[in-house]
């Protein structure tokens, strides 16, 4: 770790890929940390972010002993980088800390397993199916309950797996 | 005839009949002794799996019941006598026409139920049965009955074990001695719950949270799998912050718990609240989860847990029980002699009578019988284990930890407690905000919370059919409240959200108008207090 006198907090040149997203959807893109303090960090990225926008931060791997996983920022300064061929993220975006998490931030499923709530089968948030009630579904699950006809028997599985049992 | 003219001959019959070749390809003609054996064994396997299976979903349902009975019977040799005659004939003819409403009910929804699944079975065993004689490229017969039979076995000798074996991962295990006890009354235990994130450790300069349980089905539903990342309680305890949970101590072991009231409730959270706020030198949030909610809510008007006390939140909270449109317009279509809480208690070996905790949830059960009935139950089971076909099949952790729960933490109640919720869910609060309930003896008024300035998060389930929303808000009509809904029902708070990398976890803001979860909610008060340098200890 080194410190620049200009700096407030010391800097930890620790590279890490990250994603970021300025909503918490579930639509992350990918970027890279280039180093970080206690209250910032300096990260790469495809696209510009405007000067004080918000951007939700998820850490794909724990930088050493740090414990946090998410944080949340504002933009303070985004430059464009030269383009290289080996790298096409070419903004370099500045970051302050607003909140640190111990855990990601939510609606990462992109990033992490998620669970049909039927079979329970692990998969990816992506290719997961949403009914109406919220209720997640993998393909095959989805298709065999929809094969039943609507009626007493789906209104029944869908309150179960909603959690309204006692 | 010559072996070469036979051959001929069967070779003829077999290509106009290649029905039949077809058949014995499938296995459905028997070529041999031994396949039809072991076909036939399969077969009374599975019709034992299937009567196995459903006598366990019938029994879960009949116990209950027969305790009531017991109950029943008990109570009306007594009231039989204090009543008239005719008032006597009266009250059971409303019953009996009540009972024949809830079988009817029961019978139609099954029927419903089971139409629908027959109709869709009918569609495959038909299409087998076409891939089966014409050698279609789908599903034959002997396939889909095979996958049939190993859902039965599941259901009836797998489903079982992996229930049990869940229990391990489920719930708090205090026993381990990996949450500290800070203190102890007669009736309650206060632990306080380490992080199962090794990575964080308790901030004590936080601001702390206690969070009480209800008392119908205990504490275990907030530590779901604690080890999966989905533990509602382990949520805050991840963030670092300091979280303590009131646990009910045995009430089959404990007189005092049998004996407790309102008044105890209360004044045991004040002493715990008292230890807490000495150690972290600040005022605590109290966050009660369904039943609990309500429980915090009279505690904290009740004025005991002033000076202790400054922000509160409540989950799938049942405020207004009478609000509880499902509950409530069932207990109200009880003749009224009958919706008396005598007929749902047990008279303990010592002579203390507490609620039949079986009994308590077998209720929710009657209120929808159309969709809980025991055959109902199986069959969607069965659905739910045959959905998909997995090569590897492996349960679905979710359903078997909240069947652990359903048939471990189902504890009997406190007659004390009991009549605060029966109070509830048959008086609705008054305009001017006073309880259906008193504790020491004084009205309670919600509007207290209001003139306390104390601020509340309600958390509500959008699909709640147990705890409606309209219960849940309903301190809405007489003050301003903070509201996150969730999607889904009543445990999904719990079971679905508590996971930091869910769409709704509860450290996040969610949704158009960036509702809070309650972790963030927590999480917001202790930094609104950091920067204002208030130290209101």
């Amino acid at each position: 770790m080194y410190q620049d006198k200009r700096r407030a907090c010391p800097r930890d040149a620790f590279m890490a890929p990250i994603l970021i997203s300025d909503k918490l959807d579930g639509n992350y893109a990918n970027a890279i940390m280039q180093n970080h303090s206690s209250s910032g960090m300096y990260l790469i990225c495809q696209q510009a972010l405007g000067f004080d926008e918000g951007v939700y931060v998820n850490m794909l791997e724990s930088a050493r002993n740090e414990i946090y996983r998410g944080f949340f920022g504002r933009v303070k300064w985004c430059r464009e980088l030269k383009r290289s061929d080996e790298n096409d993220d070419h903004f370099g975006i500045g970051i302050n800390f607003i909140v640190k998490s111990h855990n990601y931030f939510g609606g990462i499923g992109c990033m992490t397993d998620c669970c049909c709530d039927v079979c329970g089968e692990k998969t990816s948030f992506n290719k997961l199916i949403r009914t109406d009630d919220y209720v997640f579904q993998c393909k095959d699950c989805y298709n065999a309950l929809n094969s039943f006809p609507e009626g007493n028997l789906k209104s029944c599985i869908s309150n179960y797996l909603l959690g309204n049992i006692l | 005839m010559s072996g070469y003219a036979s051959n001929i001959i069967k070779e003829k019959i077999m290509a106009e009949c290649s029905v039949i070749e077809n058949l014995m390809e499938a296995d459905v003609i028997y070529k041999d002794f031994s396949t039809t054996i072991s076909d036939g064994i399969d077969s009374a396997k599975a019709i034992q799996n299937y009567w196995f299976g459903l006598s366990n979903y019938v029994s879960d349902f009949l116990i209950p019941c027969l305790n009531a009975s017991s109950y029943f019977g008990n109570v009306e040799q007594k009231n039989t006598l204090t009543y008239s005659p005719a008032d006597n004939i009266k009250s059971q003819m409303d019953l009996l026409r009540f009972n024949v409403n809830l079988v009817s009910r029961g019978y139609s929804g099954a029927l419903k139920f089971l139409n629908d699944y027959f109709s869709k079975e009918g569609h495959e065993l038909m299409d087998a049965w076409f891939n089966t004689l014409c050698k279609g490229n789908g599903e034959n017969i002997k396939t889909i009955l095979s996958k049939r039979m190993e859902t039965l076995n599941r259901i009836a000798v797998e489903y079982p074990k992996a229930i049990e074996e869940v229990g391990p991962e489920f719930g708090f295990h205090f026993e381990r001695g990996e949450n500290e006890k800070v203190a102890e009354t007669d009736r309650f235990t206060l632990y306080k719950i380490a992080p199962t994130d090794k990575q964080v450790t308790i901030d004590d300069s936080l601001k702390p949270i206690v969070i009480i349980p209800p008392y119908v089905l205990g504490e275990n539903i907030l530590s779901f799998l604690p080890h999966e990342n989905r533990s509602y309680t382990h949520a805050f305890a991840n963030q670092g912050i300091p979280t303590y949970i009131r646990v009910l101590k045995s009430i089959i072991d404990n007189d005092a718990v049998q004996t407790m009231e309102g008044d105890n409730d209360a004044t045991d959270l004040r002493y715990f609240c008292e230890i807490i706020k000495k150690k972290h030198g600040q005022q605590v949030t109290l966050n009660g989860y369904c039943q609990g909610g309500f429980i915090a809510v009279i505690d904290l008007i009740s004025g005991q847990l002033d000076g202790l006390v400054d922000a509160l939140i409540t989950c799938v909270s049942p405020i207004d029980g009478a609000k509880c449109v499902g509950l409530a317009s069932f207990l109200k279509s009880l003749p009224d002699r009958y919706n008396d809480l005598a007929y749902g208690m047990k008279t303990l070996p010592n002579g203390n009578m507490v609620a039949d905790g079986q009994l308590m949830s077998w209720v929710y059960k009657l209120k929808s019988i159309d969709t809980e009935s025991p055959l109902v139950s199986f069959f969607r089971d069965m659905i739910m284990l045959s959905a998909t076909d997995h090569t590897q099949f492996v349960f679905n952790k979710t359903a078997t930890a909240l069947n652990y729960w359903l048939r471990n933490d189902r504890t009997d109640i406190p007659l004390g407690i009991t009549k605060l919720s029966f109070a509830s869910f048959n008086t609705p609060i008054t305009k001017d905000g006073i309880m259906p309930v008193k504790l020491f003896g004084r009205k309670l008024n919600i509007n207290r919370i209001k003139e306390k300035k104390i601020p509340w998060l309600i958390c509500y389930g959008e699909k709640d059919d147990l705890v409606e929303a309209g219960s849940a808000l309903a301190p809405l009509e007489y003050m301003e409240v903070e509201t996150t809904p969730f999607p889904k029902g009543h445990v999904a708070i719990a079971t679905s959200w508590s996971n930091p990398k869910s769409k709704y976890a509860l450290h996040t803001q969610f949704g158009e108008k960036k509702y809070r979860g309650p972790v963030k909610f927590q999480m917001d008060l202790n930094n609104k207090k950091n920067n204002s340098g208030i130290n209101n200890s």
